[in-house]
Formats: structure tokens, C-alpha cells, sequence
């Protein structure tokens, strides 16, 4: 018997005539929680994809507890106890709890094709207790939020015994205590023997949870070895294959300061019955940082600002003007513009083009006689794909084959399009690599620097330490707390302010 | 951009169609004359296709288009003969129209009910007001000057029905791919959230595309009534399924997000030939209908496969 329980040797997988894995491997040891890191197209999902059985490779080997095996079909690998939770979520939204966890193997009545409801229900619930997961087996997937989904997905895979679980950046859209849920779960499993492999873009995670780690770059393999071996440079380091990156994370001095002008102000924003009462200012030029918990108001306040939830009450003054936001078009028009939490769902058409895309926030703009003016619509959208280095064949392309950080890119220019007085960006990093995510840190430092203003909501604080002027904290619905960014000393310090 | 085969399906669908037909029935079918006869038969189920293709393509539906057809025909007919004003006649015709559809978008987009369920309700309305607004007898309509422009003339030799077809289909490409509007009809209906993150006014977006296929409905019971001089309530009567086929058949996608007008005049010209190619056969009403309903999920079934084959190779 190997030592490791999963051996992958020389595979070669190649799409379309393009080669995306070159000859990789990945060795884990039984009962580990290995991490696999990598920039997005670094081929750590194809690597799965040919592990779970999604995918075939083109050439190369699989061995399970040193038996070569060759998969087929997810059915195939499911037998070998490989299971994988997906970024996707796979659950039925009008199904319970239970329903969903045993949807492929449901409890029957002794000897007659008939659910059992009431066995299956408490299946569930024990499945659920052994996990620590607080949920009752039988309320409906869609009440829940996208964190108890992802949890009720996990308990779903382990409803079959699993020797090898995949988890697939599963903290993504958790909360913190949601997090640690998981972390607990997986701490279990792993006591239990069985292997993980863990694929997140979160550094502090993968030290916190993992035994070791496979980096991947371009298709191929860089490194293995022990968690305790890397420091989250190194990581970065094998990761990008470069230093410049690096840098982005770094606070620099400000080439300009902010000017003592208010571009915005903000005052008694009644917003929620939980946001009753905020108010702030953003000076033009400055970036300011929106620290807090998820749920601490962060969106709720930027969105009830760009119009999508307008306020109750409470003024919003532009440019010492008193405006009113009613909607969408009347917080553009004030020229404020918002780049939204999740990229997928509200910043973009996926199945449209780039160009379609970029240019949808200024097509009342383009008319030209009685239809577009072509010419000016090819310029914005060459122009800007120039100036952010978005990586396309061609405008035409349809944005959901480009990857996370480009598609973030164009939404980005969407809105500079639109020559925005303030820019709201929330979670403009999340779920993109962190080649893409330096390059976005220093956009927003670059165009600061320029004149233009940012309020900046993110729950990565070394993003809001590198570059925001001032960073305010929110808790519940309230502003707790502000730091001026020249004066936080360590991350622990502003970790230490969200949570007290 | 790469030749993507299922975009150009219906056109090669068309041509194929075209050929078996012309081989089958040789001059019988591939004459001027009778194709000029195919053109005056689709001409409504064209105009109603470019409109129909807007709705589809902001991810709704229209059910109610065959009823709209029957009340605005009677409604012109009915103020034509009473008043012998044609402008008036055509007026009221397109008004009627234009207030079914926007009553259809208002419950879609103000009160968000599924817009299949309204408009199978509108239907029932409409086509219910229909009849009882003459108690089901027919309106003949005497004023030449409209039964030459909307049915019976021609410019040269080509009718005014297909005349009419040219235009509608004109100024619905144009609007679809040139215009601000059609940017946000699509928008909106490839990610409702995300149209609205970017400042679109999705509710009256989508009351505008449901005010647009009642008028393209009127227009066409308009050109019902002048081409026998007749209006009559059961006109129009499951025009809303032809229509949708073609707009399918076309490539517009029932999912939204994506419309083709050129398409759908396309796919209900396909459907014409079909019929016209059928009856010269010699086929039976009952075997007509049969083959009809084959051929559609025949070719559907091949425009879905093209889709999927290129998503593979990618």
C-alpha cells in the first residue's frame, strides 16, 4: 500500500488544440488537507474536473491508494469515494433540506418503492448534528441564505461515505461564523481519515486549515510541500512567477493627497430599520475604506446610495448639491456609479459581448442620427480595453469565457465610461486571482491619484490597508469606528476594530 | 468571429426546404407567381414574428397576439364604416393595440405576474370582447383606398402585404441592432439584475416590448380585414404559436438575451413554404397539420443540437 491515497501522474489535458495542463502531478497523502493553489487558468479546476471524472485526460495516470484507475464518468469516481462540491451550487431550490441530501439515495419504506419522509428527514438531522451544522432538515433550500447552502451541499456529499472530498473555494460566499462552521467540519473529516483537497484564493485560510500544498502556474506543476514550509510570500511568489504583484499589496505614499473638498456627503441616511442613522463624507480624491462583517450594512448602504434600495430619508449632496435618488438612472445621472458585489449576477450580461457589455450604462449617449454611433462605441471600447488591460481575442467575444479578474475589468470600465464624481466598488476583488486583484489594487491607487474618489467595500483588510486614505468601521448598521489609513499598524489592529 | 453553424440554421433549413420543393413540385411551386402567393400568406405571421422577437428576446412571452388581431380588425372595420375616416379607422385600430399591450405589461412588470399567465388571460378577455362587440357577425369593409393599401394592391408585382412585411421588418432590425433600445430590450433580458444595476428602467422596458407586439397584432388584424374586406373575430385565431415557432425557428432564444429579426421573418416564411409546398402535395388538412408539427420539432431538435455541438468544441 502507497503512502499517498491519491497519485496523478504526467496528465496532459488539452482543449481546442490548447494545451491547459502540461504534464502535471499531485501526490496526497492519506487523511491531509492539501491545498491547491493557483491564478485563475492555472488549470486547478481542469486537474479536478479529470479527478471527479467530469473531464478525461488526454494522457496520464490515476492511482487511488497505489490501484490505477481510469474514470469515465462522475459515476466512476464516485465509487472511489471521491466526492466534490462545486462553486456552482447543485442543490433544488424548492426541496427541503433533507430531499436535497439524499437526492440521489432516498431512505425507502421497507420493501416498497415509497419515501420514507420521516426517516429520511431524520437521517438529515442526524447528518446534521454530527456536523454541528444548526439547521432544520426540513425547511426549503430557497429560505436559506447562500452560506447554509453551501454547508447543506457539504453534508450532501458526505451523506455517501467519501475518502477523498474536494472543496472547491467553499468559503466564497460564507460569513465568518459560517467559515468557521466549516473548518470545524473539516476538522472532523480529517480526524475521521479522510483526504481534502482544499482550492481557495484566501492566503490566511489555506495556513490556517491545510497540512500542505501543490501551487500550480499555467498549466503545470511548481511546487509541493508543507504548509509550515511557505510564507504567504513565497506562495505569491511561486504563484505569479514574478514580484510585481507583490508590490500592489504594499501601502504606498499617495503621489497626491486628497483635497480638503467633500465630493460627497452623506447625512442621517435612514436606510433599514437596522441602518437608521448614517452619516459620513468622501473627499474628492480619496479613497475611502468600508471595513466591517458581512450583514454589518456595507452593501445596504451602497446600494440605498447608487438608488437600488433608495433611503427613507436623509440627504445625499454631490458636489456641495443637494440630489434626490429615487433610482438607478437619477444616482448616475448625480454621477455616482457602483461596481456590485457579485459580478455574475449584477454586474454583467454573461451571454453578451464585451462591447454590448461595456458600453450598456452610455447607450442613450452614443446616438448618432437615428441609430449608434459606431465609431464612438469602438473607441470607448478599444480605448478602455487598452487602458485596463482587459485580455480578449476581440470586443465581440462573449464575456463569460473571459476569466474572473478581465470580466471585473470590464465592469469596471463600464462604469468609468460614464465619467462617475464617486465610485462605489464592493468586493471588486472577490473570486478573482491574485495576479488580476494586484492589478485591480493598483487601478483604483492609479486613478486616485488622478482626482477621482472611492468608497471601497472589501472584506480582505490588507486590500483596505494598501490603499485607502480612511477606513471606517461598521457593526450592526453603525459606523463604529474610523482610522485613518496612514496610522493602522498591523492587520490584527483593523481585524481587532470589526469585530469588538 | 468563428462561423458559429447554429446561427445561420433556419437560412439553411429555408434553402433546403426550398430545393426539396422545387424538385418535388417543379414549376408548380418554384414559380414567381406562387412564391409572391407565399409572401401574402405570411405577410401577418411575419409582422407579428419581428415584435413577437423583441418580447422573446427580453424573456417573455405574448399569448394574447391572436386576439388583439381579431378585436383591432372589427374595431377598424366597425369605426371605418361609421365614419368612413380611414386615418380615424386605422387610429382607433392601432390604439386598440397599443392599450392591450401595455395592459399586458403592466401586470408583467408592475405587479410581476409570469407573463404567460397574463397574457393567457388577456387572450380569453380580448378574444370574449371580440365577439361580443358584434355579436360574432362579420364587418365588411367597402372603402377601396383601404383594402388597396392594406391587402388586395400591389406595387409592380410584388404585393403590398409583402411591401409591408419589407418594412416592419426593417425598422424592427434596425431597432433591435441599432437603436439604444434594442441594447436594453436585450439587456434586460439576458440579466434582469444586472440591467438593472446599470440604471435600465427594466418595467418600462418591458411594458414598451408588450405595447410593441399589441400594435404589430393590430396592424396585422388590420391587414386580415383588407385582404377579404372583411373583419371577422375569428382571425388571428392561433396565430400566437405559428408566431412563436417562427421566432424560434429563427434563433431567438426563449431564454432571452438574444434576438434575431431577420431570423424570425425567416422562420415564418419557412413556415409558409412548408404549407404552400404541403397543399401543392396534395395532402390533406389532417396530414398537413401532422407534418407540420413534425417538421417543427424536427428542426428545432437540429437548431438545438448545432447550439450544443459548438458549446462542446469550445
Amino acid at each position: 500500500m502507497s503512502e499517498y491515497i491519491l497519485e496523478m501522474d504526467g496528465i496532459n489535458k488539452s482543449f481546442n488544440g490548447v494545451k491547459v495542463l502540461k504534464s502535471v502531478g499531485l501526490k496526497i497523502k492519506k487523511g491531509e488537507v492539501h491545498a491547491l493553489v493557483g491564478g485563475n487558468g492555472a488549470g486547478k479546476s481542469t486537474m479536478m474536473k479529470i479527478l471527479t471524472g467530469v473531464y478525461t485526460a488526454d494522457s496520464g495516470t490515476i492511482r487511488i491508494g497505489g490501484e490505477p484507475v481510469k474514470f469515465d464518468s462522475a459515476q466512476d469516481s464516485s465509487r472511489y469515494g471521491i466526492r466534490m462540491i462545486f462553486q456552482e451550487l447543485s442543490l433544488v431550490p424548492t426541496m427541503t433540506v433533507a430531499e436535497n441530501i439524499f437526492l440521489n439515495q432516498k431512505p425507502k419504506a421497507k420493501g416498497l418503492p415509497i419515501i420514507n419522509n420521516r426517516q429520511m428527514e431524520k437521517k438529515a438531522a442526524e447528518l446534521l448534528r454530527e456536523f454541528e451544522i444548526d439547521l432544520d432538515p426540513s425547511r426549503v433550500v430557497n429560505t436559506l441564505g447562500v452560506g447554509y447552502c453551501q454547508l447543506v451541499e457539504i453534508a450532501k456529499a458526505l451523506s455517501q461515505d467519501a475518502k477523498i472530498l474536494v472543496l472547491d473555494e467553499p468559503t466564497a460566499s460564507l460569513t465568518e461564523t459560517e467559515t468557521q462552521i466549516l473548518f470545524g467540519i473539516v476538522r472532523k473529516l480529517k480526524a475521521r481519515g479522510v483526504t481534502m483537497v482544499y482550492i481557495s484564493h484566501r492566503m490566511h485560510e489555506i495556513f490556517q486549515i491545510t497540512d500542505s500544498i501543490t501551487i500550480m502556474r499555467d498549466g503545470q506543476h511548481i511546487i509541493t510541500d508543507d504548509t509550515r514550509n511557505f510564507s504567504m510570500d513565497s506562495i505569491i511568489h511561486h504563484m505569479l512567477g514574478s514580484t510585481t504583484v507583490e508590490k500592489a499589496f504594499k501601502r504606498m505614499h499617495r503621489e497626491r493627497k486628497p483635497s480638503n473638498a467633500n465630493v460627497l456627503e452623506v447625512k442621517h441616511l435612514h436606510i433599514n430599520d437596522k441602518l437608521k442613522d448614517v452619516s459620513f463624507e468622501l473627499k474628492k480624491g480619496e479613497v475611502l475604506g468600508f471595513a466591517g462583517l458581512m450583514g454589518s450594512g456595507r452593501t445596504e448602504i451602497a446600494e440605498a446610495i447608487f438608488g437600488i434600495n433608495p433611503a427613507k430619508s436623509g440627504d445625499i449632496i454631490v458636489d456641495h448639491k443637494p440630489v434626490k435618488i429615487r433610482n438607478v438612472k437619477d444616482a448616475i445621472d448625480a454621477g455616482i456609479a457602483l461596481i456590485p458585489e457579485d459580478r455574475r449576477r449584477q454586474g454583467l450580461v454573461l451571454i453578451h459581448t464585451v462591447k454590448d457589455n461595456m458600453i450598456l450604462p452610455v447607450v442613450d449617449k452614443l446616438k448618432k442620427g437615428l441609430g449608434l454611433d459606431k465609431k464612438r462605441v469602438e473607441n470607448i471600447v478599444q480605448s478602455k480595453i487598452g487602458e485596463l488591460a482587459i485580455k480578449t481575442d476581440n470586443s465581440n467575444k462573449v464575456i463569460s469565457l473571459l476569466s474572473g479578474g478581465n470580466q471585473q475589468k470590464v465592469v469596471i470600465a463600464k462604469w468609468l465610461e460614464t465619467g462617475p464624481k464617486v465610485l462605489m466598488m464592493d468586493e471588486p476583488t472577490a473570486g478573482i486571482d491574485i495576479g488580476a486583484k494586484g492589478e485591480i489594487i493598483d487601478m483604483i491607487r492609479r486613478l486616485a491619484d488622478q482626482g477621482n474618489s472611492f468608497i471601497l467595500i472589501s472584506s480582505e483588510l490588507t486590500e483596505l490597508m494598501a490603499i485607502c486614505d480612511r477606513i471606517i468601521v461598521l457593526k450592526d448598521g453603525r459606523i463604529t469606528g474610523e482610522l485613518n489609513g496612514d496610522d493602522i499598524p498591523s492587520e490584527e489592529v483593523l481585524q481587532h476594530a470589526i469585530q469588538q | 468571429m468563428k462561423f458559429n453553424f447554429s446561427n445561420y440554421m433556419v437560412y439553411i433549413i429555408f434553402v433546403i426546404v426550398l430545393l426539396i420543393f422545387a424538385l418535388w413540385h417543379g414549376e408548380k411551386f418554384f414559380s414567381a407567381n406562387n412564391i409572391l402567393n407565399i409572401t401574402r400568406q405570411t405577410a401577418m405571421i411575419s409582422i407579428m414574428a419581428v415584435a413577437s422577437t423583441f418580447v422573446i428576446a427580453a424573456g417573455q412571452i405574448d399569448l394574447s397576439i391572436g386576439s388583439i388581431v381579431a378585436l383591432s380588425s372589427l374595431v377598424t372595420a366597425l369605426v371605418l364604416q361609421s365614419t368612413d375616416n380611414m386615418f380615424l379607422a386605422i387610429g382607433s385600430g392601432l390604439v386598440t393595440g397599443a392599450v392591450i399591450g401595455l395592459f399586458n405589461g403592466f401586470f408583467v412588470a408592475k405587479i410581476r405576474i409570469p407573463a404567460f399567465l397574463v397574457t393567457l388571460g388577456t387572450l380569453s378577455l380580448v378574444k370574449g370582447a371580440a365577439m361580443w362587440a358584434t355579436n360574432t357577425s362579420a364587418v365588411p369593409i367597402t372603402n377601396e383606398t383601404y383594402t388597396q393599401i392594406f391587402g388586395l394592391g400591389t406595387i409592380g408585382p410584388i404585393p403590398i402585404l409583402f411591401v409591408w412585411t419589407l418594412i416592419v421588418a426593417a425598422i424592427g432590425y434596425f431597432a433591435l441592432t441599432k437603436l439604444p433600445f434594442g441594447k436594453k430590450v436585450l439587456a434586460t433580458g439576458g440579466n434582469e439584475t444586472s440591467a438593472k444595476y446599470t440604471g435600465i428602467n427594466v418595467a418600462r422596458t418591458t411594458m414598451a416590448v408588450f405595447a410593441l407586439s399589441g400594435i404589430a397584432a393590430a396592424f396585422a388584424g388590420m391587414l386580415y380585414a383588407g385582404r377579404v374586406q372583411t373583419a371577422r373575430y375569428t382571425f388571428g385565431e392561433g396565430d400566437e404559436l405559428s408566431v412563436i415557432a417562427a421566432v424560434i425557428l429563427g434563433g431567438t432564444s426563449m431564454a432571452g438575451g438574444v434576438g434575431t429579426v431577420i431570423g424570425s421573418v425567416v422562420g415564418s416564411l419557412l413556415m409558409g413554404v412548408i404549407n404552400n409546398g404541403l397543399i401543392i402535395g396534395g395532402l390533406s388538412v389532417s396530414q398537413q397539420m401532422m407534418v407540420r408539427g413534425g417538421i417543427i420539432i424536427l428542426f428545432v431538435t437540429l437548431s438545438m443540437l448545432a447550439t450544443r455541438g459548438s458549446a462542446f468544441k469550445r
